[in-house]
């Protein structure tokens, strides 16, 4: 009875925010750059919707929740990279945007390809961002699957919903393209605010009186939760800022992050985005509040299942139609990115890896789109656990992006080699560390050491590269 | 103001050092929490002081990029 009336109601709301999203583009008319980026028209409020909606995932959702119940302070690094990613934004995204508009670039490998001059180099960046995106989708189901999982009682099979549910989405990006899954993104933010306000306020207003009194609880039986530990120590203070860093550089290297900026109206649109987006982060001090309130409510969950943490306690103390608006929201919050996401991915296949012909781009990336959800959900029925894992590397792996992005801006860009060089050996230190299953490296994120050594051989190679271009021929 | 209808074509959007300057202060602010605010007291409305520190440049990082863009615009 009781999973019924909240899948009901979860089923509800997806089917209502979809309907709504197509309703939003009924009158657009698709081509390739309508699809994959809103026709280049997104304004303040269109842009900041799909920007926030992209950011703010179930992992934001669920996972922040859960490091504030699992681990305590290391989780205010979230607070504070995104507000780094709007920070670099500001200046690195408008140039971009420029030279996209005027060359017709659609995808962040194209940028790549134009300006480095090189399509191998398309190819390598389209290469990564397609496959460091499919953990990143994966994580989506498995937030969907928890969701499910605590509204259903344990009634249903968790991971065939999952499946409809993916494939609902997948319907929608089908038809809508990017600017359905703005209008998406409107229903989706608004429940999941509303979600989060109740965890983050009313759930510890209940329990403990007030959100000031939970922390001082939680203080109370863990003393050093809201600290971090030394430098040195896994999770410490080194990682932190490590973290912080490469999180927060890394935050707009994701093909859905570039794709959105893109669709930006002008570069003062992607400012003003720029600029007030940061306050929406002010939501993740409620999740963390959600998560603080179930340590003390519901102990004793470990491991990855802590991600469960205040759905649990909802999923205990509420009624059946409050848990399914709240497991809605979240399945929004993971469908919605995860339509952004695999769009982007798709169209770097039909662009840069596997070019087609401009007539029947729009076709092909629909195709892609196909391919990819049905990899993804086949990759993640089979192997659930070690995919988390994957994800880790996945924000290591696209930040190493970041550097010939920046660069390219520069008067004298470095040469392709460079920064194909640089990737690649980046690539290659990662996969060593994730084999050795080294996360961190003398207290900081194994993925700075990599950074570190991608702009390293970027310079060294550009000085001996670099040096013979401009030799004058004899 | 009308400048979000036709772009400025401007070679670096009147980007000056001063302006990154203004904008690394955020930047760095929160990127070296750990070392300058790792600590529980004082409380901020009942927030630990490390919490309370990330959040407060959290939003002082749109008065910073506001700030920003007017010595942009004045260029």
């Amino acid at each position: 009875m009781n999973s019924s009336i909240a899948l009901l109601i979860i089923l509800f709301i997806i089917v209502g925010t979809i309907g709504f999203g197509i309703l939003g583009v009924r009158r657009i008319k698709m081509n390739p750059a309508q699809f994959i980026l809103g026709g280049r028209s997104f304004g303040v409020v269109f842009l900041w919707l799909l920007s926030a909606g992209e950011v703010y995932t179930s992992f934001t959702f669920l996972g922040a929740a859960g490091w504030a119940y699992s681990r305590g302070a290391p989780a205010f690094y979230i607070i504070c990279y995104l507000t780094l990613s709007c920070i670099t934004i500001f200046f690195y995204m408008p140039p971009i945007w420029r030279i996209a508009r005027q060359h017709g670039l659609l995808t962040n490998a194209d940028y790549f390809a134009h300006r480095y001059q090189s399509r191998a180099l398309g190819f390598l960046t389209g290469l990564v961002g397609v496959v460091f995106m499919i953990p990143y989708l994966t994580l989506q189901l498995t937030g969907i699957q928890i969701l499910l999982q605590i509204a259903g009682y344990g009634a249903i099979d968790s991971i065939r919903a999952a499946g409809v549910a993916f494939a609902l989405i997948i319907g929608f990006v089908l038809i809508s393209g990017l600017r359905g899954a703005a209008w998406a993104s409107l229903i989706k933010d608004t429940l999941v605010l509303a979600g989060v306000v109740f965890a983050g306020i009313v759930l510890p207003i209940q329990f403990f009186g007030s959100p000031q009194a939970v922390i001082s609880k939680v203080v109370q039986v863990h003393p050093n939760w809201m600290t971090l530990v030394g430098p040195t120590e896994n999770y410490g203070t080194l990682w932190f800022a490590s973290t912080v860093l490469l999180s927060g550089l890394g935050g707009y290297s994701w093909p859905q992050e570039i794709t959105s900026q893109l669709a930006a109206k002008s570069p003062d649109t992607i400012r003003r985005n720029a600029t007030i987006l940061p306050v929406y982060q002010i939501m993740l001090l409620l999740v963390f509040f959600a998560g603080f309130t179930a340590l003390l409510v519901k102990p004793g969950i470990k491991g990855q299942d802590a991600d469960q943490s205040f759905m649990l306690v909802v999923q205990e103390h509420y009624p059946a139609w409050l848990l399914g608006l709240i497991a809605g929201a979240g399945c929004l919050a993971a469908l919605v990115p995860a339509s952004a996401q695999i769009l982007a991915a798709a169209s770097l296949l039909s662009r840069n890896l596997f070019p087609a012909k401009e007539e029947q781009l729009t076709q092909r990336t629909r195709l892609w789109i196909i391919v990819l959800a049905l990899l993804a959900f086949g990759l993640w029925v089979y192997n659930r656990a070690s995919l988390v894992g994957l994800l880790l590397i996945g924000y290591s792996g696209i930040t190493q992006l970041f550097p010939g992005v920046v660069l390219s801006l520069r008067k004298q860009p470095p040469h392709a080699w460079s920064v194909a060089t640089g990737i690649i050996v980046a690539l290659v230190l990662l996969s060593v560390f994730a084999l050795q299953g080294t996360s961190v490296i003398y207290g900081a994120h194994a993925g700075t050491v990599a950074l570190a050594a991608n702009v390293g051989c970027v310079f060294l190679i550009d000085y001996f590269v670099g040096a013979r271009r401009r030799k004058p021929s004899p | 103001m009308g400048s979000e209808q036709e772009p400025d074509d401007s070679d670096n959007d009147g980007i000056t050092i001063g302006s990154i300057v203004l904008a690394a202060i955020p930047f760095f602010a929160l990127t070296l929490a750990p070392f300058v605010a790792n600590r529980l007291e004082p409380m901020i409305f009942g927030i630990p002081f490390l919490l309370a520190y990330c959040v407060f440049w959290v939003l002082m990082t749109p008065v910073f990029l506001f700030c920003v863009d007017r010595l942009r615009k004045r260029r």
